[in-house]
């Protein structure tokens, strides 16, 4: 181990030498590229991007041309150029295109920077994201925490040289944070300059640059981790040194090169080269914001579009593809409030964020730039012709408590709130309304220059919910006068009523004349109304609302035409402009398109359908506190063969009330969060997609919810667990007491657990069976099913094991159904099966401290309330615990799952009453507490290490394919592994994680967040899951990591620090193999030659006893870590 | 007892809207025709809907009421006397009913050689125009038959005739549903096969046939069509049994609209005066309102505009009347009996009002002292006896609280029109059209229940029949008002044979009414029309009122000598009869009732020799109570003194009046509220001190008319409990109900509230003009109610409720100058109840109001007396009969 490291000393210590100097490599850029040419005929084109040039960076310490940025930003479009004509074949990986890469990642990270003090970044186009601009953001990222990494590496080079101050390399991070910054200031600066310059962009940091901070503080407290990373990539480094070795001497032939510098900097890149960082992906998925999507075309191809907006980017989307054509994400933390056309020129959309950034983006072009608009804090925002007279765009600005009209003054401040904005006419009419509120516009006489408007604000009685307006031009002849004939207005309202003015132009009139017409009342929905629309040519009224039925009112004779059973509720109602198309939004997250003339779907949207937070009320809590004691968790599974589709339980209806009604989630969504599509949607238990949803009390009526998904190993089997209790009111007259109560609907209960077969020529999951009330209630109540608690999958053969209420783990496993002794074969030859409980196991009771001879009733003392079940990764061991209310300590129960017996039970493992998770991690137990992650070594039955977090809400996720386990709590996620004391990776994403996955044979990890955004983290040297193609994320990633590897043969030479160790022969064959292709793998190599000497010892008689040999292999096996020993 | 009224089926206004009449403007009523035959006629009174008189029916349900008017005629001294209103009505029979209203009496049939008439309607009035001199003609009507026969009858004449048969269409199921004139000589009629039907009266053709086409999926092939109506503009209006309203072009006959305006069967609608509003009712108890407006391209089309269920069940009949900015209303009736008023012009900006569906007379009589309450139906009289608080609270025997005693079944052709019982439930009276009979109670031993016994009456007293009856308090008088509005008066006295029974006296008298110099009418005698009669305490005075708001009264002169002959007829007195000798003299012989004086042991009835001072009232008196005196224990044993009957003399008999107050307390159809002395044919000094003015607002804000009093007089306790269908309410009439200076501040603000229309700061529509319910307040109004208007920063509040536009702001001025004293003033009078009362009961110890909303809906108040209380210990006890549906 020393020696190794003396070697890589030695090493580094020959780079040194080199003289590299960044005027000097500068200057040889050109020749550089030829070189790259000639040399490295595997090209530099690892991604379809231009090289940039903007090599400029490693100037700073000690550089000389201060005229560098000139020159170089005068050479950048040659160079681009030159790039993309020579090389054209994005062929991957050579160390001379990572070398590119890294100063294109470092340029983009300047943009990046530019484009955060913006507030957004570059757009980016949908056909090119999948290795460009998709990528790019990665990189972004990459860079970011490779930056962060070198700065430590720096750090280690000078420790080694022994010359360099710790704060100068500080410094040096920062400066690489800015790069264009920096290579303003120049070589010439001193280093008291430079440091006040530190402190100046340290100053500068906004927020945005958050991240960067925390990485470096990141760095400091993660060295140990970093060291180890390096030694572990030292191979690399003898690569890279090569190449390294030749542009050097390049270099020093001319002569320019000045040696300490370069030479560090040599070291340098190859540090860079090896450094293993896990990072989080991009954003993936999100919800569509509450606003009006837009129909646009597409002024090339005449293509239909439709632009809406998640929270985070706005969407371009193709209603004839139904994919999306063009996205422009905002950087993270800010939302889209509004957005809006203009008026003259359809291209440019006006967008306003909560941020109070508003600007303005041609959505037909790829690359266009957006422009900041005034003013800065709008909430909404509409377009408006803009000429001489009118104010091009209006916005509604929030002030306290009321709202305000501005364009680019104020032109109308209201009493009260506004939410949303319209403009009719071109500009001469403006609506705007609030619940309380509808506030009317219309320009004065339209002869004078004047810009000025007549207000009127009315007072709404009932709180207005929706709002259209429609102008029926005057039909006088003169152009001149664009003054409506007439306004109608439709006023959707909360109790279901829509109000239609035929003409509200009559309350413009003078005082005394002012009048509104008694409205035409529309009334058929049932509640609160969420849409409402004209037709364009005003002969229909378009409505929806909770009753998932649209409602197309004929207004000239009364009639109503449904189309009902949209499967969710309509939250806004948009019609094209052609009047062909109705987009509907629906509140499972999708937008659907349908055809006005036959009420066909066209085109659906659909976003992740993660049911979103609701804010609980003091109610929620009384009817549903004494049953959940916990909040729910999101029930969501990777597909284990394919590992970019997401399968999780989502409600019909996102929930806008925290009612058992509206958060239970009867349906199945497949979603691809690598290309961010909807696949599927199915249901898993009854629902009321098709049924009145309201009872005769006009309390809806709840589903089943779904509570806990999993999935089988090989993708066949999906077992699902759902429960649904009867609404308190419906038992409420057999009871007096709110426990009664209770009681009596835990009696009714109903939980099912099915288990789904996949139907590859439906493409839907089928029931194969249901058992109903798998688990009994707890203590000796005989009615009403037990919850189910925990629900895991065997992670080798088909089968899952469940743990009820009742204190009991059962394994279920398919049967072949027999008839007369002859397998039954159902449809396609597929034998019939089903499934069956082989072992139930009664978990023993912990200690009652003390309330054992207690007379209390001890059936509530047993309610349990959190229960933790996991396979070992060879499913033959079962952990389970169980905490209940009685018990302050919780036994972990490890179950042989071949015969069902308790192996072991440990009262020490969870040290504590609030075990959350287990799980299990080659030889190691996790264990998840309230306040801290355990990892027991069952091996040697000891604690192994405890690692604090931050109370919260922890989730956890066990990767055996990269031997990590993350932990997520709250907004943080930390990944470790079980034999280092320190977290991997830790990493904020600033807001709260709902689920934590992890792939099968997939490594990193995939969080969902609240706002049904994805993201993915992962180790930065595996590319990322979104950059793939289609095939099988596996063989990329090996190969990637392959080419980038030496030959086999270095690489065991290269390994001679950890000369005595061999392969630990994994449960699956998939993990052995990728032993060799994990650089970062740090299991224990155990050698033949290792087990040799223990086997073979010729005779038998001469073997050890069999206790010794044990204990020799446990050895090899059970060592610790060599990384950690070497640390 | 008492059966619940009927369903409405039938609605008609006396004229649709005030334009259209270039002389004076006839009389507004509106009839309601009931399922039960009854027809009730209701006096709006600019928005306080009264119902004035009842018809009662032969049980057969009114299917259609219509209005006339004769044409005008110019007398001598070329005035124009306007024509006389006559209403018609149609039940299930071949039969046009002509009723006289003036004795709520069916006037003549029309019947013919036609199966039953389903529909008929009025031709439009004829119109004077300036090009053809012509003479004024009558109104036609034209009536359908089930048969499909449309008939034509003439009222020229002041009579009913069949003129002619319009057209006879042949087919199963051509019954002829409904029927309009589209003008004065185009009839548009819809038949149940779905057809519409246009018809020329001049020469009975057909002028074309509309379909309504194929039925909706579901529903019968056929569709009915339920109504139809033409709009000013001679657009036809139908409505059917699919729920739809159909426009059509008047000219051409096209189908100009449909519209959905139902689920369910539609089966009336209303248009209104200027054409641009239509409601439609429906089976379901919906009604739906149609506007027109400007569609695209200035076209006007229809649009339903909302609805709203109107009536618990279906919606029968609708009726509109609607001025430009008067009355504006909609009235609506079905199956749940109470009229329905809905604002047409001030749709959705004010209240719908549902009047009361009891009888605006109450149908329940009490005999205080004997604990008895009498009520009726049809031909069935129920007696009742409340028991005593005591008794029922007894703990050893308890007693139901009420228990029938009696049931009377009369044998009588027609439904008793009136019931009386005497203070001391002895004596009961019922009358019916044409028939009066009376009838002794007696408690008999052995049981609770009563012996009743017919007491003779003499013939033309029993067969004159009443509308009203009213015994004395001392049971010796029985007034009765015959349908033709005389008023007779029988004595009943012990008779000498059997000193248990009661007999009456063999002869009546009938009282002189004064005649009045009358505005012209166009409902004629209908104005003179007795609604309430009132015996004073003492029994020696009595008074009627009539619809037109005049007081009739009569004395009875001098004093009651038992010892003298029963009945003595003489001559009037020589003054009088030397006077009418020389105009009677013809008819002596023949008319001897008007001559004669029928002088009762000793008294005679007279008028009232004030009587031309007692003011003519402002609307029919609803209310007309004596204020209880003591009775001044003055009964002479000798009767009357110094009045020997002579040889010259044969018939002395005394002329002394009645001495003491006799003070009238009489409310009227608007709620205003008089006390006079009728002896001295004043107001009194009460009523001057409290005008109507000193009417708390609580009780002036009442929409419910008052149906009748109940005095609360013990010692010094003054009390006038006066109920509605809704509500109870006491006033202290011993005292002032408000003192002087607030009383002339509420007058003063009462006159400015009517005056002014949209002083935002009153209590708004005290009056409403559109004769509907109240505003809509702010939370449940359909729109928002004012707006802001800002232009050039110069913000201004305009509130949209306001009706009138023209509002004078000066006046507005006025109030507001004197707003601070007026608010003392309303705090002092109401202020919030509590308070309002606390205050009384500190400085007098007394409420002076109190108002109750509790009892609901009230049929009648009896006052009852418990003997067994000392009398200074008594408190009011009255038994409420309420009247649930």
């Amino acid at each position: 181990m020393a020696g190794t490291r003396h070697d890589r000393k030695l090493e580094s210590g020959k780079t040194t030498e080199m003289v590299h100097d960044d005027g000097a490599k500068s200057s040889s850029k050109k020749r550089k590229a030829e070189f790259s040419e000639v040399a490295e005929s595997s090209s530099k084109k690892a991604r379809n991007r231009p090289a940039s040039p903007m090599v400029v960076i490693r100037n700073t310490s000690g550089g000389t041309d201060a005229e560098e940025p000139t020159k170089k930003r005068k050479r950048q479009p040659v160079q681009t150029e030159a790039a993309e004509d020579v090389l054209p074949l994005p062929t991957t990986n050579s160390v001379e295109s990572s070398a590119t890469r890294d100063e294109g990642i470092v340029e983009e990270e300047d943009v990046m920077a530019d484009a955060e003090e913006e507030g957004i970044f570059q757009p980016r186009t949908v056909p090119e994201e999948q290795d460009g601009s998709g990528e790019l953001k990665e990189d972004v990222e990459m860079a970011t925490a490779e930056n962060a990494v070198e700065d430590e590496v720096l750090e280690r080079g000078a420790n080694i040289s022994g010359e360099v101050s710790h704060t100068k390399e500080a410094e040096r991070a920062i400066v690489l944070q800015n790069g264009a910054d920096l290579s303003k200031s120049g070589t010439q600066q001193s280093k008291p300059q430079r440091r006040q310059k530190r402190d100046l962009e340290l100053s500068k940091l906004s927020l945005g640059d958050h991240e960067v901070q925390r990485k470096k503080s990141e760095v400091d407290t993660n060295k140990a981790k970093h060291r180890e990373a390096r030694i572990e990539k030292g191979r690399l480094v003898q690569e890279r040194a090569q190449e390294l070795a030749r542009e050097v001497k390049m270099l020093k032939r001319e002569g320019l090169a000045e040696t300490a510098i370069a030479g560090r900097h040599t070291k340098e890149v190859k540090k860079q080269k090896k450094q293993p960082a896990w990072s989080l992906s991009t954003t993936v998925a999100g919800r569509f914001i509450n606003h009006d999507p837009i129909f646009a075309k597409d002024s090339v191809s005449g293509d239909a579009l439709l632009i809406t907006a998640t929270n985070r980017e706005i969407l371009v989307l193709s209603v004839e593809a139904s994919l999306a054509v063009r996205t422009y994400a905002l950087r993270q933390g800010i939302s889209i409030c509004s957005f809006s056309l203009d008026n003259v020129d359809p291209e440019s959309l006006h967008i306003v964020c909560d941020n109070g950034l508003s600007f303005t983006w041609r959505w037909s072009t790829d690359g266009s730039v957006p422009q900041d608009l005034e003013p800065r804090d709008a909430t909404a925002v509409a377009g408006g012709r803009a000429d001489d007279r009118a104010p091009g765009l209006l916005y509604l600005k929030k002030t306290k408590g009321n709202s305000a009209i501005w364009s680019s003054r104020s032109l109308y401040t209201a009493s009260k709130r506004l939410d949303e904005i319209q403009t009719v006419s071109d500009g001469e009419c403006v609506i705007a309304y609030g619940p309380e509120l509808l506030v009317l516009g219309m320009r004065k006489d339209t002869g004078k220059k004047s810009n000025d408007y007549i207000w009127v604000e009315l007072l709404m009685t009932t709180a207005v919910t929706c709002m259209d307006a429609r102008v029926i031009e005057s039909a006088s002849t003169s152009k001149k006068d664009k003054r409506p004939a007439r306004i109608s207005l439709a006023l959707g309202k909360t109790d279901g009523k829509i109000h239609l003015y035929d003409d509200v132009t009559s309350v413009f009139a003078d005082h005394r004349q002012a009048s509104l017409p008694t409205p035409r009342v529309l009334h058929w929905h049932r509640e609160a109304v969420s849409a409402v629309k004209f037709s364009r040519d005003g002969s229909y009224l378009i409505s929806g609302g909770k009753e998932t039925v649209l409602v197309l009112w004929q207004l000239n004779t009364g009639k109503k035409q449904f189309l009902p059973h949209l499967t969710s509720e309509i939250e806004r109602i948009v019609v094209s402009p052609e009047g062909d198309r109705y987009a509907i939004q629906m509140g499972d997250n999708s937008i659907l398109v349908l055809s006005t003339s036959e009420l066909k779907p066209v085109a659906n949207f659909a976003g992740l359908q993660l049911a979103c937070p609701v804010p609980t009320s003091s109610l929620t809590t009384s009817e549903y506190g004494h049953d959940v004691q916990y909040s729910k968790s999101v029930a969501a599974v990777l597909h284990p063969r394919h590992a970019n589709q997401l399968l999780l339980a989502v409600p019909a209806t996102q929930p806008n009330l925290s009612t058992a009604a509206a958060e239970s989630r009867p349906f199945l969504q497949t979603f691809d969060i690598r290309t961010s599509r909807h696949i599927t949607r199915q249901a898993l238990t009854r629902n009321n997609v098709t049924d009145l949803n309201l009872g005769p009390e006009r309390t809806a009526v709840a589903p089943p919810d779904t509570t806990l998904v999993s999935i089988s190993d090989d993708g066949q089997w999906l077992a699902t667990v759902d429960e649904w209790m009867p609404p308190a009111g419906d038992v409420e007259f057999l009871t007096t007491t709110f426990e009664e109560v209770v009681e009596e609907r835990r009696k009714r209960r109903e939980v099912y657990l099915k288990i789904w077969r996949w139907d590859e020529a439906q493409g839907l999951w089928t029931l194969s069976s249901r058992v109903d009330a798998p688990h009994a209630r707890a203590g000796k109540q005989i009615q009403g099913a037990g919850i189910i608690l925990a629900l895991v999958a065997d992670p080798v053969t088909a089968g899952f094991a469940t743990m009820g209420e009742d204190g009991r783990v059962r394994m279920w496993k398919p049967k072949t159904r027999v008839r007369h002794g002859v397998a039954m074969k159902g449809e396609g030859d597929v034998e019939l099966v089903e499934w069956v409980c082989k072992r139930s196991v009664e978990l023993p009771l912990g200690a009652e401290d003390g309330r054992a001879d207690s007379p209390v009733d001890t059936a509530r003392d047993r309610v349990l309330f959190k229960a933790c079940l996991a396979y070992s990764e060879d499913a033959s061991l079962l952990a389970a615990a169980l905490t209940s209310a009685a018990h302050t300590t919780t036994l972990v129960h490890l179950l042989d799952t071949s015969s069902g017996d308790i192996k072991a039970t440990k009262s020490g493992l969870a040290g504590g009453e609030h075990l959350d998770h287990v799980g299990f991690l080659d030889r190691y137990f996790i264990a998840v507490v309230r306040d801290a992650v355990h990892v027991w070594d069952l091996v040697t039955d000891a604690l192994q290490q405890r690692m604090v977090i931050p109370s919260g809400a922890t989730l956890l996720a066990i990767n055996s394919a990269d031997g990590t386990f993350a932990v997520a709590v709250d907004s943080r996620v930390n990944v470790y592994k079980p034999a280092e004391t320190r977290a991997v990776h830790k990493d904020d994403c600033h807001q709260n994680i709902a689920a934590l996955l992890a792939g099968k044979g997939n490594k990193g990890y995939t969080l969902l967040f609240g706002d049904a955004t994805v993201r993915t983290l992962a180790l930065t040297g595996t590319p990322v899951r979104r950059a793939l193609p289609d095939a099988p994320a596996a063989s990329k990633e090996k190969e990637l990591t392959i080419e980038s590897a030496p030959p086999q043969g270095a690489r065991l030479a290269d390994d001679a620090e950890m000369p005595e160790v061999l392969a630990l022969p994994a449960a699956d064959t998939k993990a052995s193999a990728a032993i060799f292709d994990e650089a970062e793998d740090d299991r224990p190599v155990v050698r033949p030659e290792q087990l040799a000497s223990i086997f073979d010892v010729g005779q038998s008689f001469a073997m050890l006893p069999v206790r010794d040999m044990l204990e020799a292999v446990v050895g090899l096996y059970g060592r610790r870590p060599l990384v950690q020993a070497a640390a | 007892m008492w059966e619940p009224t009927s369903a409405i089926s039938a609605l008609a206004f006396s004229r649709s809207s005030d334009s259209g009449y270039n002389g004076a403007i006839p009389t507004l009523r509106l009839a309601v025709g009931r399922a039960n035959g009854d027809i009730e006629i209701w006096n709006p009174l600019k928005g306080q809907w009264v119902q004035e008189t009842v018809c009662l029916g032969d049980g057969k349900s009114v299917d259609g009421l219509a209005w006339t008017q004769d044409p005008d005629e110019a007398d001598n001294e070329g005035n124009v006397l306007p024509g006389q209103q006559r209403l018609f009505s149609i039940a299930s029979s071949p039969a046009v009913t002509e009723w006289d209203l003036a004795s709520s009496e069916p006037k003549r049939r029309s019947t013919g050689n036609f199966s039953e008439v389903w529909c008929f309607a009025a031709q439009p009035r004829w119109k004077t125009s300036k090009n053809v001199q012509d003479e004024p003609r009558s109104q036609d009507m034209v009536a359908g038959c089930g048969d499909g026969t449309l008939v034509l009858l003439s009222t020229a004449d002041n009579d009913l005739q069949f003129k002619r048969f319009l057209a006879r269409v042949a087919g199963k199921r051509a019954r002829c549903m409904c029927i309009a004139y589209q003008n004065r000589d185009v009839v548009v009629a819809g038949f149940a096969d779905s057809m519409i039907r246009i018809y020329d009266t001049r020469n009975n053709s057909q002028v074309r046939g509309m379909s309504l086409g194929v039925g909706l999926p579901g529903a019968p092939k056929n569709a009915f069509i339920w109504t139809i109506k033409v709009l000013p503009n001679g657009d036809i209006v139908s409505g059917d049994s699919n729920g739809e309203v159909r426009i059509w072009d008047g000219r051409n006959h096209s189908l100009v609209q449909r519209l959905t305006g139902h689920d369910n069967d539609c089966l009336d609608l209303v248009t209104s005066a200027d054409g641009h509003t239509i409601l439609s009712g429906s089976i379901d108890g919906r009604m739906s309102i149609y506007k027109q407006t400007l569609g695209e391209g200035g076209r006007k089309s229809w649009a339903k505009h909302s609805h709203r269920r109107a009536h618990s069940g279906e919606v029968k009949a609708m009726a509109a009347f609607d001025t430009k900015n008067g009355l504006s209303v909609v009235v609506s009736g079905g199956s749940d009996a109470a009229p329905v008023l809905t604002p047409l012009r001030e749709y959705g900006k004010e209240n719908s009002r549902a009047l009361s569906s009891l009888p605006q007379e109450p149908k329940v009589v009490g005999a205080p002292r004997a604990r008895l309450i009498a009520s009726w139906w049809d031909k069935e009289v129920s007696i009742c006896r409340i028991a005593r608080q005591s008794e029922i609270d007894d703990v050893s025997q308890p007693q139901r609280p009420r228990k029938l005693v009696a049931k009377l079944s009369l044998d009588v052709k027609q439904a008793i029109r009136s019931v009386s019982i005497s203070a001391d439930g002895k004596l009961l009276a019922a009358a019916t059209a044409s028939e009066v009979k009376v009838f002794q109670l007696r408690r008999r031993t052995d049981s609770d229940a009563l012996a009743v016994r017919k007491i003779h009456t003499p013939q033309e007293f029993a067969s004159l029949g009443a509308r009203l009856l009213s015994f004395s308090s001392d049971t010796k008088w029985l007034a009765a008002v015959t349908p033709d509005n005389e008023v007779h008066l029988a004595r009943f006295a012990a008779n000498p044979e059997q000193p248990k029974q009661l007999r009456c006296l063999p002869h009546t008298v009938e009282l002189d009414r004064r005649h009045s110099k009358r505005a012209p009418s166009t409902l004629h005698e209908y104005d003179r029309t007795l609604v309430r009669l009132a015996f004073a305490s003492d029994s020696s005075v009595l008074v009627a009122g009539d619809v037109s708001g005049y007081l009739d009264s009569w004395v009875l002169e001098g004093h009651e000598d038992l010892t003298a002959i029963a009945v003595d007829i003489t001559k009037r007195d020589s003054d009088k009869a030397s006077s009418k000798d020389g105009s009677d003299a013809g008819s002596d012989s023949s008319d001897d009732d008007d001559d004669a004086l029928v002088i009762f042991y000793g008294q005679h009835w007279t008028d009232n020799p004030a009587g031309h001072l007692l003011p003519k009232l402002d609307s029919a008196p609803l209310v007309l109570t004596f204020r209880p005196t003591v009775p001044t224990a003055q009964t002479l044993t000798n009767g009357n003194p110094g009045v020997h009957s002579t040889r010259h003399n044969p018939h002395a008999h005394s002329h002394a009046l009645p001495t003491g107050e006799h003070r009238l307390w009489v409310m009227t159809a608007r709620h205003e509220m008089y006390e006079c002395d009728v002896l001295a044919g004043r107001l009194s000094d009460w009523s001057r001190r409290n005008p109507t003015a000193a009417l708390p607002a609580d009780f002036r804000q009442i929409k419910d008319r008052v149906r009748d009093a109940v005095w609360d007089v013990v010692g010094q306790r003054q009390r006038l409990w006066l109920y509605g269908t809704s509500w109870v309410v006491m006033l202290d009439v011993g005292g002032d109900l408000m003192d002087a200076e607030s009383v002339a501040l509420t007058r003063k603000r009462r006159r400015k509230a009517k005056d002014v229309v949209g002083d935002s700061r009153e209590p708004k529509r005290l009056k409403p003009s559109s004769g509907a319910g109240d505003l809509v307040e702010s939370e449940r109004s359909l729109g928002p109610q004012s707006l802001t208007r800002t232009e050039n920063g110069h913000r201004a509040n305009i509130d949209l409720t306001r009706s009138e536009q023209n509002a004078d702001e000066d006046e507005d001025v006025e109030v507001d100058s004197d707003l601070p004293a007026l608010q003392l003033a309303r705090l002092r009078s109401n202020g919030s109840k509590g308070e309002a009362a606390r205050r009384d009961q500190g400085t007098e110890g007394q409420r002076k109001w109190w108002c109750t909303f509790k009892y609901r809906p009230i049929l009648g108040m009896v006052p009852l007396e418990d003997a067994t209380i000392p009398e200074e210990d008594r408190m009011l006890e009255v038994a409420i009969v309420e009247r649930p549906l």
